[in-house]
């Protein structure tokens, strides 16, 4: 050994000696860092590193980022139409035409200076005001949902609007140009009264171009669209005639042309190929639910269903991506924090489906389907579903696709049917909207007339997995004949 | 002092700082399930200030590793186990399933036949309880039940054989199979059944310390004192049989005998 390292040169020596220390030197870094960090020498909340992983801001950092689909949609219009002040032509937006962001976002703005409004710039309005409006240049929101007066201005971030002294439910909102500003009406679906605010301080040169790019659309002779519509009221198919059997509400679109419309795929997007949950997404959605997967108890049931149980709570997870929560404990909270009132609740749990829909790979695009009416801060229930290709989806076998029970704030069931669904390139059309008319017309009953409240294009969903299509869906109810 | 001379000092310190971190990683990951002797005593001293006693000598020395496993049901379908249990003309009435063999009740995850003719199970002429049973399973068409252990009884009639159910290498608390015997005939067959799955069980994993599982024990017990803990045993447990389940993650326990008849199941997984 001695001649060996003789035999080596001077400068060889001193690299082999330079690379022996950097090894060492390397290698009690590393087991000085092993020990350091090692969980058995520093108990819990003493380790420096374990305690910094843990902390609020690192896990803000590091925790994943939803898209705040659900959240930012609660006050999303379904439908957006254009009043050119052509009686017969009229242009229907949803949220997959290119000019609905545009449209909503001058919307919004107008919506927010109406709801910040002083008190003596509103007024009652009445039916006619409000259907002139729409027979002249305006915007008409259609809301798929009412809204407390109260809770609506917040998702416009204005908070004590003087509108809710004059009505406590807004249902549809008409924006028009007005002499000064902007004039918005409320109508208040449930009373059918009408309220006219005028947004004095309000550019309305932003209303005023967007109506007029749509008039030049139809100047274009552009009269093929599905897009173009009529409402009930300008057809006279929401008055009642003898010879009838169905009404038609005077606010209801009627399509001049069958919609077009793409196929849709729907999938379980939990499940594998064999049938099995993803382990990585179960892992999450625990996490998620707060759910300790060291001491929870895990066990299947005859269907399949994957039952996970910690304590006073139960999250199920069926084979066809069926999610359940129920927590016994009222006062467990899944939210990051208890959400303090109705608005609070509302946008807190959209944001928790969001995270839901990120985590599972579920659609990402959900409408709020509950009324957010006389809701009870002490127990009130949330509902939303799937919008694919800018059409509602309809679950035939369940109510709603998520379902969320809130009291006083906490979460205490949440149940949701987990969906991805795909486009897949067939397009068609639906039958002319007068077949659906027909339809309810073969089962009306001779001595009342069928109302046809809401009629709106929908795809289908009975929970099987595969092809979807869409047709007209039709919400009626019955009038008796004087 | 130059550059090489410094090179050899630090070498040697170097050496001599990574063969004492060594010895710390070696010592430690040695001791690391070893019960601390000094906390043991502690923790049977808070015991017996509670009034609960127990022996040094049932008290592990070292906190043993277990493996999460997942076990399926034997009964996947209720009158397909019926029709097992006592013959393919097994029908449904009246909340239980009669054959002319016998009849049987399946109750969320627990099953039980009662056998008319005594000559279903024909093991007159076996004597080996090991053959018994596995004529018995044969006949049941229970064909990979998993490991396990038998204990025979004799009764007043017969016999009683109990079929305990095991999973690597440690007890399943409450899984288990009763054969009641009246001479040399099968009267009754009862129990609950779990077999693992070999695709689904963990790698080793650290448990609660036994300490601690003590310690939580004394703050649930909630029977006569005083009392003498007489049996401490590691294994797995499941819970609930009266809900169906089709499959299980076990839940490694201390399973705990008091000397007053109490049975008691410890969680003795690690919470984080």
């Amino acid at each position: 050994m001695n001649w060996v390292w003789n035999k080596v040169s001077m400068n060889g020596k001193e690299r082999l000696k330079s690379m022996l220390l950097g090894f060492l030197v390397i290698c009690s870094l590393v087991l000085g860092g092993k020990i350091w960090t090692q969980k058995k020498l520093w108990p819990d909340g003493y380790n420096f590193f374990y305690s910094i992983k843990k902390s609020p801001i690192v896990r803000r950092l590091t925790d994943r980022k939803a898209s705040p689909y659900t959240k930012t949609h609660i006050a999303l219009p379904d439908r957006i139409i254009i009043n050119t002040g052509y009686q017969t032509t009229r242009f229907l937006l949803n949220s997959t035409h290119e000019q609905f962001k545009m449209a909503n976002d001058i919307a919004y703005e107008a919506l927010a200076a109406a709801f910040s409004a002083d008190s003596k710039n509103i007024s009652e309005a009445s039916s006619d005001e409000w259907y002139n409006t729409l027979t002249s240049r305006s915007v008409y929101l259609s809301y798929d949902i009412n809204y407390s007066s109260d809770i609506m201005p917040e998702f416009f971030g204005c908070s004590g609007s003087a509108i809710s002294g004059f009505t406590d439910i807004i249902s549809d909102v008409v924006i028009s140009g007005g002499d000064m500003g902007v004039s918005v009406i409320f109508k208040n679906g449930s009373s059918n009264r009408y309220y006219r605010v005028n947004a004095v301080d309000f550019d309305r040169s932003g209303i005023d171009e967007l109506i007029v790019y749509f008039q030049d659309k139809f100047d274009e002779n552009d009269t093929s669209s599905s897009t173009i519509i009529n409402y009930s009221f300008d057809l006279l198919f929401d008055k009642a005639k003898e010879s009838q059997r169905v009404i038609i509400s005077p606010m209801v679109p009627i399509f001049n042309n069958p919609v077009e419309y793409e196929t849709i795929n729907s999938e379980n997007p939990t499940a594998r190929s064999d049938g099995t949950h993803n382990s990585q997404t179960v892992k999450e959605l625990l996490d998620i639910f707060d759910i300790n997967s060291n001491t929870m108890r895990k066990y299947t049931e005859a269907d399949g269903t994957s039952v996970f149980v910690e304590n006073d709570m139960i999250l199920k997870l069926s084979p066809g991506g069926y999610l359940t929560y129920t927590s016994k404990n009222p006062q467990r909270s899944i939210l990051k924090r208890n959400a303090g009132s109705v608005y609070d609740a509302v946008s807190m749990v959209s944001e928790f489906t969001d995270r839901i829909n990120d985590i599972s790979g579920s659609n990402k695009d959900l409408y709020i389907s509950s009324d957010l009416t006389d809701m009870d801060y002490a127990k009130s229930k949330i509902t939303f579903d799937y919008i694919v290709n800018g059409i509602p989806v309809t679950m035939t076998e369940t109510e709603h696709a998520v379902e969320v029970f809130v009291e006083n704030g906490y979460i205490t069931e949440y149940r949701q049917i987990l969906r991805r669904y795909e486009n897949t390139s067939v397009i068609t059309s639906t039958p002319m909207y007068i077949s659906a008319i027909d339809s309810v017309s073969d089962n009306g009953s001779e001595n009342k007339y069928t109302v046809v409240e809401k009629m709106y294009v929908s795809y289908f969903d009975d929970l099987s997995i595969g092809e979807k299509t869409a047709d007209w869906r039709l919400i009626t109810s019955e009038l008796e004949r004087s | 002092m130059n550059w090489s001379e410094a090179k050899s000092i630090l070498i040697v310190f170097f050496l001599v700082i990574n063969m004492v971190f060594l010895g710390i990683l070696i010592e430690s990951d040695r001791n690391k399930y070893n019960v601390n002797a000094d906390i043991m005593k502690a923790s049977v001293d808070i015991l017996n200030k509670a009034q609960i006693t127990i022996g040094e000598d049932i008290i592990p020395k070292k906190n043993p590793k277990m493996k999460y496993a997942e076990a399926y049901n034997i009964i996947e379908d209720n009158m397909i186990f019926a029709k097992s249990l006592i013959g393919g003309d097994a029908y449904e009435a009246e909340g239980k399933y009669i054959s002319p063999a016998g009849e049987a009740v399946i109750d969320g995850d627990f099953f039980s036949a009662v056998y008319y003719d005594k000559d279903y199970f024909d093991i007159a002429g076996i004597y080996d309880i090991e053959n018994k049973i596995q004529a018995v399973f044969k006949k049941l068409d229970f064909d990979d039940m998993g490991n396990y252990e038998t204990e025979y009884e004799e009764t007043e009639n017969g016999g009683r054989i109990t079929i305990k159910n095991i999973i690597e290498a440690k007890p399943f608390f409450d899984s288990r199979i009763e054969i009641s015997m009246t001479g040399q005939s099968v009267e009754k067959i009862s129990g609950v059944w779990f077999v693992s799955d070999p695709d689904m069980i963990s790698n080793m994993t650290e448990t609660k310390s036994i300490t601690g599982v003590l310690i939580d024990f004394k703050n649930m017990y909630d029977g006569e004192l005083p009392v003498r803990i007489t049996g401490l045993n590691i294994g797995y447990y499941k819970g609930k049989p009266e809900t169906y389940h089709k499959s299980f993650v076990l839940i490694p326990v201390w399973c705990i005998e008091t000397s007053d008849g109490g049975v008691y199941y410890m969680d003795t997984r690690r919470t984080r």
